[in-house]
């Protein structure tokens, strides 16, 4: 794989993560858990 | 350094449409908090919301977002997104329906209230979108056709997400949310203005005429146009446009790389197409004089575009279509760059610009090395498929200060990939396209 395609799969993994752990944290933020 | 501040930047602006409207709900003012799964499934709605309307980006073909990436790469991160962002939608209700079983009843359509019965309907159509996409080849669904298909389900998609979004009310009664949201909108509107009208307009506008249509090897057609009436285009070697004779407004435009020189005199444009079904069954029926409308130039697989001390190319078939085009350039630049080309074909007899090649041995500081499926009898060459010790045989002493450029269907490079990391190439000096956009 090259750097080009290294990037963009670096970049849908960054996304995915990014997308799962704000949910979690407003959804604890929201319902007082922190 | 310019195009490295171009993909920053680029990312920062993907990062701010992504998060945004979840970044301020958190840091701002807001009503209070309800149960942990319900605010987790509220957060996971809004960001499928700006992922399914930022889905209409990466193959909007915006000239300034091309440059900074693949095109290749656009289309795989549309694909993997979109099919993520789908599972979060998805996920939005059945978190609401776990926390609160009694809920289910908004998914009765005669019963349910009119921003459910949207957002069960944009989740439907999501799912028509998704197997229409992934299963297209299977389905035997034509291309131009599925285009549609693909459009209109993602307009209904987004459309009946936003009502639904607005219609709920809880955190869109905050004037700053709507806010975001209405600029998203907008930008989300004035892209697909873009694709949809102001594109086409400009394609009519720049038409081109046939002049010439040459028989290749292969199957093969090599098809040169010249501009009419206009300046025509300057493309680097080894990018690709989008090609129609028919109205840009019925959206049935094909890819396909330059083949001719970027040295080219008289602004001619030239293409070698392979019948692949389609359109491209249609072009040896092309005549000089007829009108074709273009769009581009695109795409990073360029040798320009990177810093090149000497080149190694590794094509499959009609893959060597760019190849071609970074030859023929370099011929005309007078190179002495020293270049080795590895050239995959099933046949002797099926090998395009074979004689070409040929010539341009003689012409310019290239080790050819064909490589063939099925050889003919008697044949001293390489055969069966490009691997680690075809490489090893043929590259030249110092390849790891070389430029790689690779070009063919999936499969190959997935392959041609596995043979140059046994070879310890650097994967930053190997550049691919692959086939198979769409």
């Amino acid at each position: 794989m090259d750097i080009q395609h290294i990037a963009q799969r670096f970049f849908i993994i960054v996304t995915v993560l990014l997308c799962i752990g704000l949910a979690l944290l407003f959804g604890a933020i929201q319902a007082g858990l922190i | 350094m310019k195009k490295k501040i171009q993909t920053y930047l680029w990312l920062a602006f993907y990062f701010l449409m992504v998060f945004l409207p979840l970044v301020l709900l958190m840091i701002l003012p807001k009503p209070d908090g309800r149960e942990f799964l319900r605010e987790v499934s509220v957060a996971l709605g809004f960001l499928a919301m700006a992922l399914l309307g930022l889905q209409t980006i990466p193959t909007s073909r915006l000239k300034f977002f091309t440059k900074a990436f693949p095109m290749d790469t656009l289309y795989t991160f549309h694909h993997g997104l979109s099919i993520f962002t789908f599972l979060i939608a998805l996920a939005h209700p059945i978190l609401l329906f776990i926390n609160n079983p009694e809920t289910l009843r908004l998914l009765n359509l005669f019963t349910a209230p009119w921003r459910a019965r949207a957002a069960v309907l944009s989740i439907v159509a999501m799912i028509i979108l998704i197997v229409t996409s992934v299963w297209r080849e299977v389905m035997k669904l034509k291309y131009d056709v599925w285009r549609w298909i693909h459009d209109g389900l993602s307009f209904l998609a987004i459309g009946l997400a936003l009502y639904h979004m607005f219609k709920v009310n809880h955190y869109m009664s905050l004037t700053y949310q709507r806010v975001i949201w209405l600029i998203l909108t907008g930008i989300w509107v004035l892209i697909i203005l873009y694709i949809r009208v102001a594109r086409p307009i400009i394609m009519i506008k720049k038409p081109y005429t046939v002049v010439e249509l040459k028989e290749e090897r292969g199957q093969s057609w090599s098809l040169y146009l010249k501009p009419d009436g206009h300046e025509g285009m300057v493309f680097e070697a080894g990018q690709f446009a989008w090609i129609t004779n028919e109205s840009p407004f019925i959206f049935r435009e094909n890819p396909f790389s330059f083949s001719n020189s970027a040295e080219s005199e008289g602004n001619v444009i030239g293409f070698t197409i392979k019948e692949l079904g389609d359109f491209t069954n249609t072009v040896k029926n092309f005549k000089p004089g007829d009108t074709v409308y273009v769009d581009g130039p695109y795409g990073t697989f360029s040798m320009d575009e990177h810093r090149c001390k000497d080149m190694v190319f590794i094509a499959g078939g009609i893959g060597s279509a760019p190849v071609m085009s970074m030859l023929r350039t370099l011929a005309d630049r007078e190179s002495k760059q020293q270049l080795t080309f590895f050239y995959g074909n099933p046949t002797w007899e099926s090998v395009i610009y074979r004689e070409e090649l040929e010539e341009l041995e003689n012409k310019l500081n290239l080790n050819l090395v064909h490589v063939l499926e099925k050889p003919p009898e008697g044949w001293e060459g390489e055969s069966g498929f490009v691997t680690a010790d075809i490489l090893r045989r043929h590259l030249p002493e110092d390849y790891k200060e070389s430029t790689f450029f690779m070009c063919g269907p999936l499969p190959m490079i997935d392959a041609v990939e596995g043979a140059l990391k046994e070879n310890d190439v650097p994967p930053t000096q190997v550049f691919s396209e692959q086939y198979e956009m769409a």
